[in-house]
C-alpha cells in the first residue's frame, strides 16, 4: 500500500488515472449502458418476459417482432434477456453488501484488535479458502430451501473472505499512521478515531473490490441457476437463460448464444472495472 | 519435515472437524421432512422412518454416530434410495469422475506449459498472442458456457464429437476439454511468468556462458525453476476441476459424482449431499497439504522447519 493512495481521498486522482485506462473506461460504459438496459428495458420492450405466444414458440431472430427470437413457450428472448439480466446484477448487488457488510465487520474487528485474536480470526479465513465454496452454496441453498432471497444470503456468506484480508491489511497499517498517533495523542476517543480517521481511508480499497466482488457473485448465482438450483420459472436470470439455451441448442441455438454473449461480456466487462479502479487506486491485496 | 507434517496435520484435522460439523448441523437445521414428497405420509410410517434412520435419536447422539462412522468410511443411507448407502453413491460415481478429472489434470498442465513457455520465448509473437487469448478465454468464460458452446458448434453443427452420453473414448473429449480450458490458462499465465523470470536468472545465464545449446539451457536450467510455482496451484486447480465438474457431468450425461451431488440436491437427499461436501472437503485439504509437501521437496531453498 503506498502513501498516496491511502492519503488521496477516494477521488480526482484516481478517477483521473482510470479514465486514462482505456479498456477499463470502456468496460465501465458497457456495464452503465446494460444496468441502464436493465432497468429500463423490461418497461419498453414491445412483449412481457412471461408472455406466452403459442404461435411464436421457436421463433428465429428478428421474426415476428422478436428482435432476439422467442423460446420453447413462444417467450420473447429479448424481454426475457433484459429481465435475466436485471435479476443476476440484482443479486450481484444484495449479495455483495452482504459479503461487504460481514468482510467489513470481520476485517475491522481483526485489524483493530490486533494481537492474538487477529492471528485466529485470520487464521479461520485462510482455512476457509482452502475449501470449495460453490459446495456450501449449495449446501446451503439445500437446508434453506429455494429463493432469490436465501440465494443473496448463501452467497454473500461466503464471498466475505477477500473482502475481510483487504479490510483487515488496510485496518492495521492505518492504526500505525502518523494521523491516527497525532489522533490517540490528543485524546481522541477510539470510536472517535475508527470514525474519523479510520473509516474514510478504507473506502477507496473497499470500493475496488465491490467492483471485483460483484461478478464473482454472479458467476455463483448463475452457476446455481444453470444447475437448476437458482432462481425459479418464469422469472430468470442469465445463469437459468444459459441452462434453457443448452437443453435447446440443437433446434434453436439463438437461445444459448444470445444470453451466453451478454452474460461473459458482462462478467469481462466488470472484471476489467474492478481491475482498472484497483490499479487506481493502488490497492493490493494483503496476504497473497 | 516429520514435524512439519506433524504440524500440518494438526490444522487439517480440526479444520476437517469443523466442515463436517457445520454441515451437520446446517443440514439439521433444514425445515421440514427430509421424506416431505408429493404423497403425504401418514405420522406411524413417517415415525417408522425416522426411527430407521436414527433421525429419532438427541441430535447430540446422532452427530457422534455420523462421526463414528465417517471415520470409518460409512457415511450413512441415501435419504432417496433406500438400501444405498452415500459410500456406495459415491463409489459408483468415482471412476468417472477420477478418469476426467485425471485427464484434464493432464491436458491442462502439458499444453498449459508448453504454451507457457512458447509464449515465453516468443514474447509479442504469435505464441504469445494465442497465449493471451487462451488466458482470456479460460478464465473469463465460465464452464457452464464454454460447455454448451463446444457441444453446438463441435457436436450439433459440425457432427464431429457425440452430443452426450459415455460410449467410447470420443465421448471424453469434449468434457475433458471444457475441464481443461481454465486449468490450461492458469497454468499458461503462471508458466509465462516463471519462464520470462527465469531466463533472466543467474543460473540461466551462467548455463548460457558456459557454451550450452538453447535447447539445453531451456529445458534443463529455466524449465525446472519455471514450474516450479505450479505446485501451489494445485489446491486451487483441483476445486476447480470438482467445481466444473458439476456443470459437465451434468451438461454431457456422465454418471459421476458430480452428478449424483446435483441430484441429490435437487431432490434434497441431505445425506448425499452432506457427504460429497465432506470428501471434497477432504480432498482439497489433503491436496493443499501434497502440494506444500511437493514444493519443499522439489525446491532446496525452502526448508520445513
Amino acid at each position: 500500500m503506498s502513501d498516496a493512495a491511502a492519503a488521496a481521498p477516494p477521488g480526482a486522482e484516481a478517477w483521473r488515472r482510470f479514465r486514462a485506462d482505456r479498456p477499463a473506461f470502456v468496460a465501465l460504459v458497457y456495464v452503465l449502458v446494460l444496468a441502464a438496459a436493465a432497468l429500463i428495458g423490461p418497461l419498453i420492450a414491445p412483449f412481457s418476459y412471461d408472455e406466452v405466444i403459442k404461435s411464436d414458440i421457436w421463433r428465429s431472430p428478428l421474426q415476428g417482432g422478436h428482435l432476439l427470437g422467442a423460446d420453447s413457450l413462444g417467450r420473447d428472448l429479448l424481454a426475457r434477456t433484459l429481465v435475466g439480466l436485471r435479476v443476476s446484477l440484482a443479486v450481484g448487488v444484495v449479495a455483495t453488501a452482504v459479503a461487504l457488510a460481514i468482510g467489513v465487520t470481520y476485517g475491522a474487528v481483526a485489524g483493530l484488535l490486533g494481537g492474538a485474536v487477529d492471528e485466529l480470526m485470520m487464521r479461520v479465513v485462510d482455512l476457509l479458502y482452502a475449501l470449495p465454496f460453490i459446495f456450501f452454496v449449495i449446501l446451503l441453498t439445500v437446508a434453506l430451501g429455494k429463493s432469490l432471497a436465501l440465494i443473496f444470503l448463501a452467497i454473500g456468506a461466503v464471498e466475505w473472505l477477500t473482502m475481510a484480508r483487504i479490510v483487515r491489511g488496510q485496518t492495521l497499517s492505518l492504526k500505525a499512521r502518523e494521523f491516527v498517533e497525532a489522533a490517540r495523542a490528543v485524546g481522541v476517543p477510539g470510536g472517535m478515531i475508527v470514525v474519523r480517521h479510520i473509516a474514510p481511508n478504507l473506502l477507496g480499497p473497499v470500493l475496488a473490490y465491490i467492483t471485483l466482488t460483484i461478478p464473482s457473485v454472479m458467476l455463483a448465482e448463475s452457476f446455481l441457476s444453470f444447475l437448476g438450483l437458482g432462481v425459479q420459472e418464469p422469472l430468470t436470470s442469465l445463469g437459468t437463460l444459459v441452462a434453457e439455451g443448452a437443453q435447446q441448442m440443437e433446434v434453436a441455438p439463438w437461445l444459448l448464444i444470445f444470453p451466453a454473449l451478454v452474460m461473459s461480456s458482462l462478467l469481462l466487462a466488470l472484471n476489467l472495472v474492478g481491475e482498472g479502479l484497483r490499479e487506481a487506486l493502488d490497492v493490493t491485496e494483503p496476504g497473497r | 519435515m516429520a514435524g512439519f507434517l506433524l504440524r500440518r496435520l494438526g490444522v487439517a484435522i480440526p479444520t476437517l472437524l469443523a466442515v463436517i460439523t457445520l454441515s451437520f448441523f446446517m443440514m439439521h437445521a433444514a425445515p421440514g421432512s427430509p421424506f416431505a414428497s408429493a404423497r403425504k405420509l401418514p405420522p406411524e410410517v413417517e415415525r417408522n422412518m425416522r426411527a430407521r434412520y436414527g433421525l429419532d435419536l438427541p441430535v447430540g447422539e446422532q452427530y457422534l454416530r455420523y462421526l463414528g462412522g465417517a471415520v470409518r468410511g460409512d457415511l450413512g443411507p441415501s435419504l432417496k434410495y433406500p438400501g444405498k448407502s452415500v459410500s456406495k453413491i459415491i463409489g459408483q460415481g468415482l471412476p468417472t469422475s477420477l478418469k476426467l478429472g485425471v485427464a484434464a489434470l493432464v491436458c491442462g498442465t502439458v499444453l498449459g506449459v508448453a504454451l507457457g513457455v512458447a509464449a515465453a520465448l516468443r514474447r509479442r509473437r504469435e505464441a504469445d498472442h494465442l497465449a493471451t487469448v487462451a488466458v482470456l478465454a479460460g478464465l473469463g468464460l465460465p464452464s457452464f458456457v464454454t460447455a454448451p458452446l463446444l457441444v453446438l458448434v463441435f457436436a450439433a453443427w459440425l457432427g464431429w464429437l457425440p452430443t452426450a452420453g459415455l460410449a467410447g473414448p470420443e465421448s471424453l473429449i469434449l468434457p475433458v476439454a471444457v475441464l481443461t480450458l481454465p486449468l490450461l490458462a492458469s497454468v499458461s499465465r503462471l508458466t509465462r511468468a516463471g519462464m520470462a523470470e527465469a531466463l533472466r536468472s543467474n543460473a540461466v545465464r551462467t548455463a548460457r556462458a558456459q557454451g550450452l545449446s538453447r535447447t539445453t539451457v531451456v529445458l534443463r536450467y529455466a524449465l525446472p525453476q519455471a514450474t516450479l510455482p505450479l505446485v501451489s496451484i494445485l489446491g486451487p486447480a483441483a476445486a476447480g476441476l470438482l467445481t466444473g465438474s458439476l456443470v459437465v457431468e451434468q451438461l454431457f450425461g456422465l454418471p459421476g459424482v458430480g452428478k449424483a451431488f446435483v441430484l441429490s440436491a435437487l431432490q434434497r437427499d441431505y445425506t448425499v449431499v452432506l457427504g460429497v461436501v465432506i470428501l471434497y472437503a477432504a480432498l482439497i485439504l489433503v491436496l493443499n497439504l501434497l502440494a506444500d509437501l511437493l514444493y519443499a521437496a522439489l525446491d532446496p531453498r525452502v526448508k520445513l522447519a
